[in-house]
């Protein structure tokens, strides 16, 4: 037969309850009807397997069999996906579903076999939005002086110092008290993140920015994927396809229910005019070029040309 | 299967001068470590600004910090052990070696698994970078590849020699 | 695997039982008994594999919060290098040296000031034993008692912040390190409370030779040249509270500040002589951290075999009455802390416990506090009483004399912490304030 019994460990970082939890959670249920109950997958969140980094060593060295998790922390490992940390790369989720799924998608993710991972398909972590405690942010001026928290990766804070912002770099754990504290102003994260942070009780504007879009993907370890028989991947990789579609759509939902909460619980929210964000993105101009540089021209010339053809058949 | 015996640090009691090399070691980690996040703070709160490497780099000094100052502390037993029991066997010399001989055994094995693990982790980590900095992940689980080499070293010395076990250490702080 | 028809998670927990009170109870390295134990679960879980120990063993360190316990260690250290606890002790012996048995009260005024500058229990009992310890035997005060007085006072260390328990507490279960802070400000100040009123209770009946009385313009003078040190924990505190810094930044800031005043305003220590401070700061940590590495190892394996659920399902209807869950787990910590110091009671039983307490609804930084001060406690309970070793070993006594005269200050602590059982606001009320 080709299907053995198989134990899966899969780990991830947010908890049960979210969507991340959600969408593992359906993927396990697919992966053991698909496969008669022998492949059994052993969901593990809320970090418990440890950081993203650890989880990508362990899969990496076969320690581990699979996980999701944000595609910013696997740029150490293979550069070109600094492409999908790009500011404004896309400006709706169509855009994102139809680049990642597509062949760039496919293209990055294919990236990950030489450094010993395979990549099954691209999640939604979600756009992510500015909050401060400053003052509305309706244009670039605004950001001038918002002592902002960034992740400590040098793309973003290279990207809000061109916006004008002071961003500093600090790590999530520490988030909350320095905004409650004020030792920082503001942040930039997806709706889902800022309620579940419950950011809104130490933070007043929200805006509406959606100046980057946030993946997540699943890996496997490739020294365990290599072992599974065909029909074995075919099962992993269905399952995968399928868990996409219901995380995208549950994501979604769970975000419009989430901004409409923020702004129940008295955050004030304003979104960004086109005007504005096409003005912050020729500031970003130098980032950009940048970012061109480090995932390869090649890469970044047909990232953009397949986005002025999308956009162009619209 | 033995996990890279390292020739230099893995002298079975080190000399004073590896000794002083390890504790020249411990000391430029912790100052550098102390500069950069204080700098940090200074940053921030006087000019609105950060340097995105700080917390990186004092998170990697701080696990070589640990790991160097793990090993040079273990032949001088150093590390926290709960003695009570086995001193009660003071009176009764073979039991006592037996005992003896049973702990280096088993601090044998662990330094063999870690070793061997620590050993695929550094294999595994040249091809992976961290976010800020970009050094290879390689140099977390080096340290720890190391540590063990000279544990599992210093233990398996004493177990060939008989060395008289050392009860008289316990916590240093708490 | 079938092993004694048991599922693999409770395999785990018996590896995990077994891991302890064996490879412990030889005297073999805590932290390595700890790999050993976390690699003996991962085998019965499915889950081996030697990358696996590697890995958690450095995550366990590879953490930034954790840098808080060598900032404070260093902080400590220069400290007692650079003459800040000196005058501490200095000007408490000014103000109440004169009361009957007041050195008593100036080792308790001294320990609770010195408890807001350091993290460290066994650093503050050495330093204030090694001053005091000879005064109070040259007056003629009962060694025993005293030395048992410098030991429960010593412990207030961990309670009151700057802690380096709590930062270890709050890395391993998750918890807020600067609400785990303020929460130890007026359980601590309680303690010191306890402490005088002990005091005075031992000491009826026995004659003790008063200090002379120090006139107040030279008791001002003395206190004016404390004046740096006692900035050290308004600056601590202070500068967490008002969101300058974080808890691990306060440590590096209280570092930096400790070697300022001890080279530029003290001017009791010189530059080279960092170099040494430095060293053994990074080696006490060191040993510590190895547990910390090791620890996780083990509750890596902890979390994968879920045993705090397992142990909930057990305890059952306990879980419904938080108080009487609270009781019994108190004890057990009392029975542990008999036999296990500080830092490896957090490491092993804290990720286990604090997910039982959430469970029964118990505040996970009320709990926080509760288990670090029981744990302190341990401290200064036989037969593994590392406080007590540093008394006895500092005032070159037998260790049997300091036992015994710690035990009215024991049972002081007791009904403390039993009274915060049964009143947690006492220990509740006053953060909802402090935040
Ligand atoms: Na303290
Ligand atoms: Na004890």
């Amino acid at each position: 037969q080709d299907i053995k019994p198989r134990l899966i460990r899969f780990g991830y970082g947010l908890n049960e309850q979210s969507n991340q939890g959600r969408a593992v959670k359906f993927f396990a249920e697919q992966v053991e009807k698909a496969s008669g109950g022998k492949m059994r997958v052993r969901a593990i969140g809320a970090a418990a397997l440890g950081p993203d980094t650890q989880m990508q060593q362990a899969l990496i060295g076969g320690a581990q069999e699979m996980m999701v998790g944000s595609t910013a922390t696997l740029v150490g490992i293979t550069k070109e996906m600094a492409l999908w940390d790009t500011p404004f790369l896309f400006n709706s989720a169509k855009e994102a579903d139809v680049i990642l799924d597509g062949p760039i998608g496919e293209k990055v993710k294919a990236r990950l076999q030489d450094k010993g991972l395979v990549g099954l398909v691209y999640w939604e972590n979600g756009f992510r939005n500015l909050t401060n405690s400053k003052r509305p942010v309706t244009k670039l001026e605004d950001l001038d002086g918002v002592k902002l928290r960034v992740m400590q990766n040098n793309v973003f804070l290279d990207s809000f110092r061109s916006l004008g912002a002071n961003a500093v770099p600090m790590p999530f754990s520490e988030l909350f008290s320095a905004l409650e504290t004020k030792a920082v102003d503001g942040q930039e994260n997806p709706f889902n993140t800022i309620l579940s942070s419950k950011f809104h009780e130490v933070q007043k504007y929200l805006t509406v920015t959606n100046h980057v879009y946030s993946p997540w993907i699943i890996t496997v370890s490739k020294k365990w994927w290599d072992g599974l028989s065909p029909a074995e991947q075919k099962i992993l990789m269905d399952a995968a396809r399928a868990s996409r579609d219901f995380e995208r759509k549950d994501t979604r939902e769970e975000a419009g229910r989430a901004l409409a909460e923020l702004k129940a619980k008295g955050m004030q929210i304003n979104e960004l005019s086109p005007a504005e964000a096409a003005r912050m993105r020729d500031r970003l101009t130098r980032v950009n070029a940048s970012i061109g540089v480090n995932v390869g021209m090649d890469l970044w010339n047909e990232t953009q040309a397949a986005l002025t053809k999308l956009r162009a058949a619209k | 299967m033995s996990p890279t015996p390292t020739p230099n640090l893995s002298s079975p009691a080190p000399t004073p001068l590896a000794l002083r090399l390890a504790q020249w070691a411990v000391a430029a980690c912790l100052a550098v470590m102390s500069l950069a996040v204080f700098l940090n703070v200074v940053l921030r709160y006087g000019f609105g600004s950060g340097i995105a490497a700080s917390e990186e780099l004092s998170r990697l000094l701080f696990v070589w910090m640990v790991f160097i100052g793990a090993a040079a502390a273990y032949p001088r037993g150093e590390h926290m052990a709960f003695t009570s029991l086995v001193a009660m066997l003071e009176g009764r010399p073979l039991a006592l070696r037996l005992a003896t001989a049973l702990i280096r055994l088993l601090v044998l094995l662990a330094a063999v698994l870690l070793g061997w693990g620590a050993w695929q982790q550094v294999a595994v980590g040249w091809g992976s970078h961290s976010a800020v900095m970009g050094y290879p992940l390689a140099l977390l689980p080096l340290p720890a590849l190391l540590c063990a080499a000279v544990i599992g070293a210093c233990a398996l010395v004493e177990l060939l020699r008989g060395t008289p076990l050392d009860l008289g250490h316990a916590a240093d702080i708490e | 695997m079938e092993f004694l028809g048991l599922t693999p998670e409770a395999q785990a927990f018996v590896v995990f039982c077994v891991g302890m009170l064996v490879l412990m109870g030889i005297g073999m390295n805590m932290g390595l008994a700890l790999v050993l134990t976390g690699a003996g679960m991962a085998w019965v879980l499915g889950f081996w594999d030697a990358q696996l120990l590697a890995q958690n063993l450095v995550g366990g360190v590879d953490s930034f919060a954790l840098l808080a316990v060598p900032f404070f260690v260093l902080a400590g250290e220069l400290m007692n290098a650079g003459g800040i606890s000196r005058r501490i002790i200095d000007m408490a012996q000014a103000w109440v040296g004169h009361v009957r048995g007041g050195l008593g009260y100036v080792a308790i005024g001294a320990a609770v000031l010195m408890a807001s500058m350091s993290g460290s229990a066994l650093a503050d009992t050495a330093a204030l034993a090694t001053i005091l310890l000879p005064m109070m035997r040259d007056r003629g005060y009962p060694m025993h008692t005293s030395g048992g007085l410098l030991a429960s006072g010593g412990i207030i260390a961990p309670i009151i912040p700057p802690s380096m328990p709590f930062v270890i507490y709050g890395v391993t279960t998750n918890t807020s390190i600067s609400a785990l802070f303020l929460s130890g400000i007026v359980p601590g100040l309680i303690m010191g409370a306890g402490l005088i009123l002990a005091w005075r209770w031992v000491l009826r009946g026995i004659d003790l030779p008063a200090e002379p009385k120090v006139p107040l313009a030279e008791r001002l003078k003395i206190t004016g040249r404390a004046f740096w040190a006692l900035m050290m924990p308004l600056i601590i505190i202070g500068g967490m509270k008002s969101g300058v810094f974080t808890p691990t930044e306060a440590a590096v800031v209280a570092a930096m500040y400790a070697l300022v005043v001890a080279l530029f305003i003290h001017r009791e220590m010189r530059l080279p002589e960092l170099l040494p401070v430095l060293v053994n700061a990074g080696r006490t940590t060191a040993v510590v951290m190895f547990l910390c590495a090791g620890a996780q190892v083990a509750s890596y394996m902890i979390t994968l075999a879920d045993l705090p659920g397992v142990l909930t399902g057990w305890l059952g209807g306990l879980v419904e009455s938080p108080r009487l869950l609270m009781a019994v787990m108190m004890i057990v910590l009392v029975l542990i802390g008999t036999a296990l110091d500080l830092t490896p009671t957090i490491l092993i039983f804290a990720p286990v416990m604090l997910p039982i307490a959430v469970k029964a609804g118990i505040d996970p930084v009320y709990f926080g506090l509760m288990f670090v001060l029981n744990g302190a406690i341990g401290l200064i309970t036989p037969p593994v009483g590392t406080v007590l070793n540093v008394v006895a070993g500092v005032g070159r006594m037998p260790l049997a004399q300091v036992v015994r005269g710690v035990n009215p200050f024991l049972l002081t602590y007791a009904l403390i912490l039993a009274l915060f059982v049964v009143f947690p606001q006492i220990v509740t009320a006053p953060l909802v304030w402090l935040r």
